[in-house]
């Protein structure tokens, strides 16, 4: 008996050493970027220092050209802006906060590699001879003009101290326009991301990650109130442990809000809330609401309507789109009143599309490019989404060779990398 | 979106698989498994110690006493949540192996795992040798083929690689006509190829994705038969029978595998 538990033993320990993977967002707390001398940039600022940028330094890591990007989160009265740098390599990116003292430009951030859980400090500075000066005047923009970008990089949240330098090349690609639509709000929780996939806290993070459009879940609760979760059930993928278990539509909203916390300790949200964040809070412009629902869609065509009519008012431009991924969906969708005349993204094949008239076809990446079935959605008027394409490769490949005009991607990054890179 | 692989595949779910999220469950329940399976099975006659050349077996490593060995079961593969997501899927698969003695203390082992649409071959050589009465190891190298095709909607996506498998076993005789044995591999990935349509799928798994170990009991069974049984524990980036899903991630990721074979 001493052999088969000494047997159980070593089988217990092999399996118990399971490693559990993160990838926590390091603290960026930086003394000369938070002193009180330092101060926002203009508007004219940022928009010049967006472009394509070669990776002098560093491209081991990041690969050898790096798209900036600019985005921004409305928090009450203030205004947030971030600049993010979509790398090459390894599908990794930094998100930057920027600020200027004196004539320098400092930007303060941290960069990770989705592919993996590399991820770690990225502290950068824009001299006066380095293209600050010209930056921070009020002249319009010259190509002519050089932009360099020194800095360090660390790892975790050692002190960043291995070199890193981005020199100007050329302006973002914009020729043709793409929608970089984030699946779940921003991303999913296997990819290790700050805040929980389907939250509110995640789709405030969907810009810095590259998107200008999000994809959610939509199911109901037991009383009726549509919230964004993705699976069926309760399950320790999404939330955290809490004892309750089986079909999430099983329970009361009041229930879900007291006892269930997404993984990051985020409350489930509404789907009320979600719009509402997308409205006001966001620079977003298309949320595809994936359809979970069993039974009748007219309290989602409802809260449709009714943001849309908000976000009119808001003077914001925003495409809030019904998704029909199946049959059953779709014979329910068919039953709302003047259902020809609703924004909606169908997953079913063209003929489905356009006897619905949904002014979105989704076709999934599987599929191919399909451009002749892309080119007749064109002809009639409406336009194609391609989801969920995350193999870096594979996104490049449906850049040059498709014509969507839209990428679902768990990697907006990579979408949006490859997209402003063309060119 | 539901992955791809759930439309496709193992849309049957069982409680207690769905419940064993926690991997050190998981163990405990094996352990306890190891423990229990073997003595339910262990008769009498067995309970004499009977050496290791009078005995069948396919993965405890000692020379061969016959030309040919084989062994017919099935292997059972928990994929990860972070590739299948809601889905909790128990990958069967068939299992053959073929043994071929090659001189003494050398031989060939040739492995098909088959599903059908996704199938991997292996063959390699193996260096086997009794340490003293109890103990014997092997060094042994394991060179996979791994194909699969699967068509959706009249669009087949197609997939292929080569796989190297460099390896280690200790086994240890015990009383009773049980043999354990415990493996070690090297997961190393030559190559990958795949297409969907008419799409490459480009994929950047590392040489060296991960490592494997494996605890093998093996004992007389029923009548003449002998019965193997296993566990396997896979950390790897690329476990082959989810290349249909084109995982992205370059972390090593735990697969759980139980392992059921037939001497004869």
């Amino acid at each position: 008996m001493k052999k088969y538990l000494t047997i159980s033993l070593l089988l217990f320990l092999f399996t118990s050493c399971v490693k559990k993977y993160e990838a926590p967002v390091p603290d960026t707390k930086w003394k000369k970027f938070d002193s009180v001398i330092a101060t926002p940039l203009s508007y004219n600022t940022r928009q010049k220092m967006e472009g394509i940028y070669t990776v002098v330094e560093g491209n081991d890591n990041f690969g050898e050209q790096a798209a900036l990007k600019w985005s921004y989160t409305v928090n009450g009265p203030d205004t947030s802006f971030t600049l993010s740098m979509f790398c090459e390599k390894q599908v990794s990116y930094f998100v930057c906060e920027a600020k200027r003292i004196d004539t320098n430009i400092l930007l303060n951030g941290y960069w990770r590699k989705m592919v993996n859980t590399e991820t770690g400090l990225g502290r950068f500075t824009i001299s006066q001879k380095n293209g600050a000066n010209h930056l921070l005047s009020g002249a319009a923009f010259n190509p002519a003009d050089s932009i360099i970008i020194t800095g360090v990089y660390g790892t975790d949240g050692d002190v960043p101290d291995k070199t890193i330098k981005l020199k100007y090349l050329r302006p973002l690609y914009r020729a043709t326009p793409l929608h970089i639509v984030a699946h779940r709000l921003g991303g999913r929780n296997s990819d290790l991301l700050p805040q929980s996939e389907n939250s509110v806290e995640m789709l405030r993070l969907a810009a810095k990650f590259g998107a200008t459009g999000v994809e959610t879940d939509v199911r109901t609760t037991s009383d009726g109130v549509l919230i964004i979760y993705h699976d069926a059930t309760l399950s320790e993928r999404l939330i955290q442990k809490d004892g309750l278990l089986g079909p999430i539509e099983n329970y009361t909203y009041a229930q879900l809000n007291t006892l269930v916390r997404l993984l990051h300790g985020e409350h489930i949200p509404t789907l009320r809330e979600v719009l509402t964040t997308l409205v006001y809070n966001t620079s977003l412009n298309f949320v595809w609401l994936d359809t979970k629902l069993h039974g009748s869609l007219q309290q989602l065509r409802d809260i449709q309507n009714e943001f849309q009519i908000k976000a009119n008012a808001a003077g914001r431009k925003l495409d809030i789109s019904i998704g029909i991924p199946d049959r059953i969906v779709l014979e329910n969708f068919i039953q709302l009143p003047d259902f020809r005349n609703i924004p909606a993204v169908c997953e079913l094949p063209p003929e489905d599309v356009q006897n619905v008239n949904a002014h979105i076809w989704g076709p999934r990446w599987t599929l191919g490019t399909q451009n002749d079935e892309v080119a007749n959605i064109h002809a009639q008027g409406r336009k194609a989404f391609v989801w969920t394409l995350d193999v870096p490769g594979n996104i490049e490949t449906f850049l040059k060779e498709g014509h969507f005009d839209g990428i679902l991607s768990n990697y907006p990054s990579a979408v949006a990398y490859y997209y402003y890179a063309q060119k | 979106m539901g992955t791809l692989y759930s439309r496709i595949l193992y849309k049957n779910r069982t409680l207690l698989w769905k419940d064993m999220k926690n991997y050190k469950l998981f163990g405990l329940i094996t352990c306890l498994m190891v423990v229990f399976i073997p003595i339910l099975f262990t008769t009498p006659a067995h309970s004499q110690d009977i050496p290791a050349f009078h005995q069948k077996f396919v993965s405890f490593p000692y020379p061969m006493d016959r030309r040919w060995k084989a062994s017919l079961g099935l292997s059972i593969t928990t994929l990860a949540e972070d590739i299948t997501e809601e889905q909790h899927l128990r990958v069967p698969c068939g299992e053959f192996r073929l043994l071929r003695k090659m001189s003494h203390n050398s031989y060939l082992e040739g492995r098909a795992n088959f599903q059908g649409f996704q199938n991997l071959v292996s063959v390699g050589p193996k260096w086997a040798f009794p340490i003293n009465d109890r103990f014997s190891m092997s060094l042994g190298d394991d060179v996979a083929f791994w194909f699969g095709f699967i068509t959706l909607e009249g669009f087949k996506s197609t997939g292929h690689g080569f796989q190297n498998y460099p390896n280690v076993s200790l086994g240890y005789r015990l009383n009773h006509g049980i043999l354990v044995t415990l493996k070690q591999e090297a997961l190393m990935n030559l190559s990958f190829k795949a297409k969907t349509g008419n799409t490459p799928v480009t994929a950047d798994y590392r040489l060296f994705s991960g490592t494997a170990f494996t605890a093998t009991l093996e004992q007389p069974f029923y009548g003449k038969k002998s019965l193997s049984l296993g566990f396997r524990f896979i950390y790897t980036d690329f476990f082959w029978q989810t290349w249909a899903l084109f995982p992205t991630f370059d972390r090593n990721i735990f697969y759980p595998q139980l392992l059921i074979g037939f001497i004869f």
